[in-house]
C-alpha cells in the first residue's frame, strides 16, 4: 500500500506582523485518514488550518499537496482539490438547502455560467452522503445547527476534493449533533478523503481519529496514534490541568474505549 | 412545483408588458387600446392611415421614449439594487450605496451651474458618478483587499462630501434660474426624454445589466462572505470589482437622463426575492422585469394622476417608502 501523504506541511513557520503564531511544524495526512489538531483556545490551530487550504502564506517552509507547492496554486486549483468547512456562518438570504450544497460547484463552473443538471445531481449526492438528502427543499436559516453544518460538509464535498480541513466542526453543536457530525466525518474518511480537523475536545480524537498532533502556544507537543499520545501526562500539559485518560469497555457491545476525563479536586 | 415556476415566469413576463401596453394609451390624450395596436402595427405591415397625425406624434414622439426609459431605468436600479445587497451580504442596501447617486448629482449640479447645456450636464453627471464610485472604492482598498465594511463606510463618507459640494454650488448658483433648474433635476424625472437621452443611457445601462446577468449565480457564492467564496475558488476581488462597475455603469447612466430616482433598487429586490426566493440565478432576472413594470407605472402615475406633473424621484420615495415599511412589518425583518 502506497502511503504517500497527499497534504503535508514541512518546516512550517507563520507570523502575524513579527509576532510567531508557530514555528516549524511538520505534519502529514494520508488518502483515508482523519487527522486531529488538539490544542486550547488560541494555540494556532486555526491559522494552522488556514495556512494548510492555502488562504495564507507561510513565512518559512511550506505546504504539499501531493507533491506540488500550495502556496503556487490559484484558487480555483486550490478549490478543486482542498474544501474548507469553516467555524462561524452567517447568511443574510435564506437560500434552500440545496442551493448551498451546489455552491460547492463553484470550482467546477466556468465564470459566466451556472450550475447544470449535472451539478445539480452532484449536489443532491453529497446531501445523501452526508445523510440529509431530504432536506434538499428546506431553508437553510431554518434548519438545526447540526443540519445546517451537514450542509456545510455536503457543500464542501461537492467540490469532489481530495482533503476536507475542518475548523472546530462541532462547535455549538449538542451532544447528538456532534456525534453526528464526528461520524459522518469518519465514514468519509473510510470513503478515501483525506481530513484534518481541529478541535479542543480530547475525546474527538480519542474516539474519531486516526492521527492526532497536540498543539500547544505554536509547536506540536506530539504527534502521532492517539492510543500513543493522548496520555495523562501530554494532555496535562496541553491543557495546563490535570487529566485522567481511561481505558475502559463499553458494557453494551465490548467495544474497547478511550476516554478522557478532568480529574476533579 | 413546477407549474407554478412556469405560472411565476409568465406573470415576469407578462407584467411589464402589459404596463407598456396601458401606458400607451393611458394619458391626458387618451387613446383607444384598438387604435394603439394599429398605430403600433402600422410600423410593421402597411394599412392605410386613417387616424390622426397627432396619435402617431403622441405615441412615438412622446409616449414611447418616455416609456422605454421608465423600462430601462426600473430595470437598470433594481438589478443592481439585488446585485449589491447579495454582494453587500445585506438586505438593506440600494444601488447609490457607493455614493454614485450624490457623485452624478454633483456632476450635474456644477454643469448648470457652469455651462447649462444639457449634453454636458449628462456626461458631467456620468463621469462624476464613476468617479465618486472609484474614489469610495479606492478609500477602502487596504492590502489589495477591500473589506465590505470599509467598503460601505467608504461609500458613506463619498456621498456626503458631494452632498456638501451639491449644496454649495445651489448655494452660489443664481437663484432666478440656475437653482430651480439645479433643484429640478435633482428631484428626478424623465419627462423630457428623448431618443437621445435614451441613446446615451442604453449602452451603459444595457452593458451592465447583462455583465451582471453573467456571474449572478456566483453572487449566491459571494454572500457567504470573502473567505468562504474564496474557499470556493473565486477570485473574489475581480468579481466584487466587475459587480461594482457593472451597478455604476447603470446608476451613473440613470442618473445621468433622470436625475435621482430612489428607493427603486431597494424595493424591488424585496418584491423579488418573495416571488422567487433568494437565489440570484432567478432573482436578478426577476429584478430586472419587477423593475421595469414598477417605475413604468408610477412614472404613468407621475403624468397622469396630478393636474401638474410630480417629478417621478418624489413619487418612487412617496410610493416606496410607505411600501418598504410594509413589507419591513409584513416580514417582520426576517426576509422571509
Amino acid at each position: 500500500m502506497a502511503l504517500n501523504p497527499i497534504l503535508r506541511l514541512e518546516d512550517g513557520t507563520f507570523d502575524y506582523s513579527g509576532k510567531a503564531v508557530f514555528r516549524n511544524l511538520n505534519l502529514e495526512v494520508l488518502r483515508g485518514e482523519v487527522l486531529c489538531i488538539l490544542g486550547p483556545n488560541g494555540c494556532g490551530k486555526t491559522t494552522l488550518l488556514h495556512c494548510l487550504g492555502g488562504f495564507l502564506d507561510l513565512r518559512n517552509g511550506c505546504v504539499k499537496l501531493n507533491s506540488t507547492i500550495v502556496a503556487k496554486l490559484s484558487e480555483l486549483e486550490l478549490a478543486r482539490k482542498i474544501a474548507f468547512v469553516f467555524q462561524n456562518h452567517e447568511t443574510p438570504f435564506p437560500y434552500s438547502v440545496l442551493d448551498v450544497a451546489l455552491m460547492g460547484r463553484a470550482p467546477h463552473i466556468r465564470i459566466f455560467s451556472s450550475p447544470s443538471r449535472k451539478d445539480e445531481a452532484i449536489a443532491e449526492d453529497s446531501l445523501a452522503r452526508v445523510g440529509i438528502r431530504h432536506l434538499k427543499e428546506k431553508l437553510f436559516t431554518r434548519i438545526s445547527g447540526g443540519e445546517r453544518q451537514l450542509v456545510l460538509i455536503a457543500r464542501a464535498l461537492s467540490q469532489e476534493p481530495e482533503i476536507l480541513l475542518m475548523d472546530e466542526p462541532t462547535s455549538h453543536l449538542d451532544f447528538k449533533n456532534q456525534t453526528l457530525i464526528l461520524q459522518t466525518v469518519n465514514k468519509l474518511a473510510n470513503q478515501g478523503l483525506a481530513i484534518v480537523m481541529a478541535s479542543h475536545f480530547p475525546d474527538h480524537a480519542l474516539l474519531f481519529s486516526h492521527k492526532t498532533a497536540l498543539m500547544k502556544d505554536g509547536t506540536l507537543l506530539a504527534t502521532g496514534l492517539p492510543s500513543e499520545i493522548v496520555t495523562d501526562e501530554n494532555l496535562g500539559d496541553l491543557y495546563d490541568m490535570e487529566i485522567s485518560v481511561i481505558n475502559t469497555e463499553d458494557p453494551y457491545n465490548g467495544n474497547k474505549l478511550t476516554i478522557a476525563v478532568p480529574r476533579l479536586a | 412545483m413546477k407549474r407554478n415556476r412556469r405560472k411565476t415566469t409568465l406573470f415576469l413576463v407578462l407584467s411589464p408588458v402589459t404596463a407598456v401596453f396601458i401606458s400607451l394609451f393611458l394619458g391626458r390624450y387618451l387613446i383607444a387600446p384598438s387604435d394603439v395596436l394599429k398605430v403600433l402595427a402600422a410600423k410593421v405591415i402597411p394599412i392605410p392611415q386613417n387616424w390622426p397625425e397627432t396619435l402617431n406624434t403622441v405615441i412615438f414622439s412622446i409616449r414611447l421614449p418616455r416609456i422605454l426609459t421608465a423600462l430601462l431605468i426600473g430595470a437598470g436600479l433594481s438589478i443592481s439594487g439585488a446585485a449589491f445587497q447579495g454582494l453587500f451580504r445585506n438586505p438593506l442596501v440600494s444601488p447609490d450605496l457607493l455614493g454614485v447617486s450624490s457623485a452624478a448629482g454633483f456632476g450635474a449640479s456644477l454643469a448648470i451651474l457652469l455651462s447649462g447645456n444639457a449634453g454636458v450636464v449628462q456626461v458631467s453627471a456620468f463621469l462624476f458618478g464613476l468617479a465618486g464610485v472609484t474614489l469610495a472604492y479606492l478609500i477602502s482598498r487596504v492590502f489589495r483587499t477591500t473589506p465590505l465594511l470599509m467598503l460601505v463606510l467608504s461609500g458613506i463618507v463619498v456621498a456626503a462630501f458631494f452632498s456638501a459640494l451639491i449644496s454649495a454650488t445651489k448655494f452660489v448658483a443664481d437663484p432666478i434660474d440656475k437653482l430651480p433648474a439645479i433643484t429640478f433635476w435633482l428631484m428626478g424625472s424623465i419627462n423630457s426624454t428623448t431618443y437621445q437621452d435614451l441613446a446615451i443611457a442604453f449602452f451603459p445601462i444595457t452593458i451592465g445589466i447583462t455583465g451582471l446577468l453573467m456571474v449572478r449565480w456566483r453572487i449566491n457564492v459571494m454572500s457567504f462572505g470573502d473567505r468562504e467564496a474564496r474557499a470556493l475558488g473565486i477570485k473574489t476581488e475581480v468579481l466584487k470589482v466587475f459587480i461594482i462597475i457593472c451597478a455604476t455603469l447603470i446608476t451613473a447612466a440613470s442618473v445621468c437622463i433622470s436625475g435621482l430616482i430612489g428607493w427603486v433598487g431597494l424595493v424591488i429586490p424585496h418584491i423579488g426575492r418573495m416571488i422567487v426566493g433568494p437565489d440570484h440565478k432567478a432573482l436578478l432576472p426577476a429584478s430586472i422585469a419587477l423593475g421595469a413594470a414598477y417605475l413604468l407605472i408610477i412614472d404613468d402615475i407621475a403624468r397622469i394622476v396630478f393636474t401638474s406633473e410630480i417629478p417621478l424621484g418624489i413619487l418612487t420615495a412617496i410610493i416606496g417608502a410607505p411600501f418598504f415599511a410594509y413589507l419591513l412589518r409584513k416580514t417582520r425583518g426576517g426576509w422571509h
